[in-house]
């Protein structure tokens, strides 16, 4: 009995590539989609013994539609979206315990009396609070960097989702956008400065950085090892 | 039958059903093991079968694992115990449509 046929690894980086062309940017879909695509040229040859692996290939290519993986990857990507948010709602769950709560509270409150007491003089703790954010934000990026430098090209969602997640933009924009868009607008209008000084505010707006910062490093972590973990299994 | 429009109802019910059978499962398996069972008369395409997949994964009913196969890697779906209850509740309740169906339509076997 002769053994079945197989694809060489010249024709199975042939397939990888044609899907990374076609925007499957995801490894994990990727994987998926190159061991059917090659299960489904196999079996094409074996009903036409002469065919060609790139006839072949093109042939069941067509069979996915004239959209291609569209459809597969818009799909995956949304999927995707939603297990990054769950992961997000998770890592939160898990900070919610007695000792990290009393902390938490302990440090809004501690700030809040901080800034009650500074009163005139609450603009440096803004200013530190932006810089942490600005620092979370750099420090991220520079981490994701690394990860890519480290990692190749190849993207899980939880790396795709820490680097340009809605995480930035809805944070930034509840805590600092907001608040700050009035101040650069009219700067003269001195309510905005009060607001962005309050000691509320300012407690929060600390307390949430902290808490976003040490969020988006514990995804990137998590992350590169999902996708170190993908890269070992396959090797 | 190849109309899109059952299927997709049951696409989610087939898929853990199927896999539930066996140990584990891949996709491209998955949609032969269908078109076997069914003489060809159900036919899942990739562009159904994938999502469904990932989003029973993404709900924990499925597991997923990596191995190398034939030098290439193949990620294999297994079920969990989630999803081994949405089967069990399924099946129940795809006996009772089907039966209701049964009434509406009066469905007799094919002779061929």
């Amino acid at each position: 009995m002769s053994t079945p046929k197989q694809l060489t690894a010249e024709e199975l980086k042939y397939i990888d590539g044609f899907c990374k062309k076609k925007d499957v940017c995801y490894i994990d879909l990727r994987i998926e989609l190159v061991d059917h695509l090659a299960e489904m040229v196999l079996a094409y040859q074996e009903k036409h013994p002469n065919t060609s692996f790139h006839d072949a290939f093109h042939g069941v290519y067509k069979s996915f539609g004239i959209f291609g993986f569209m459809d597969i990857a818009a799909q995956h990507e949304n999927q995707m979206r939603k297990r990054y948010w769950r992961e997000i709602w998770q890592y939160t769950k898990s900070c919610i315990t007695p000792p990290r709560v009393l902390l938490t509270l302990s440090a809004s409150v501690g700030i809040y009396y901080l800034a009650d007491a500074l009163e005139a003089t609450r603009m440096p703790l803004f200013f530190l609070g932006l810089a942490l954010f600005l620092l979370s934000i750099t420090l991220t990026i520079k981490q994701f960097l690394n990860n890519k430098k480290a990692l190749g090209d190849e993207q899980t969602v939880l790396m795709a989702g820490a680097s340009r997640g809605g995480g930035f933009t809805i944070f930034s924009y509840l805590l600092l956008y907001i608040p700050l868009q009035g101040f650069w607008v009219n700067p003269g209008q001195t309510n905005n400065l009060e607001l962005i000084t309050h000691p509320i505010y300012l407690s929060i707006f600390l307390v949430a950085t902290s808490i976003f910062g040490l969020a988006n490093y514990y995804l990137q972590e998590k992350a590169k090892e999902q996708l170190q973990e993908i890269k070992a299994k396959m090797a | 039958m190849k109309n899109k429009k059952y299927i997709k109802g049951f696409l989610e019910d087939i898929v853990l059903h199927l896999i539930n059978e066996q140990d584990e499962m891949y996709g491209y398996e998955i949609t032969k093991k269908v078109q076997n069972l069914t003489k060809g008369a159900i036919a899942v395409s990739e562009g159904a079968l994938y999502p469904i997949l990932h989003k029973l994964e993404n709900e924990k009913k499925l597991t997923a694992t990596f191995k190398k196969v034939d030098g290439r890697t193949r990620k294999y779906y297994t079920i969990t115990p989630e999803g081994g209850k949405t089967v069990a509740s399924s099946s129940t309740e795809l006996i009772d449509f089907f039966s209701g169906m049964q009434q509406i339509f009066n469905l007799k076997p094919v002779v061929k």
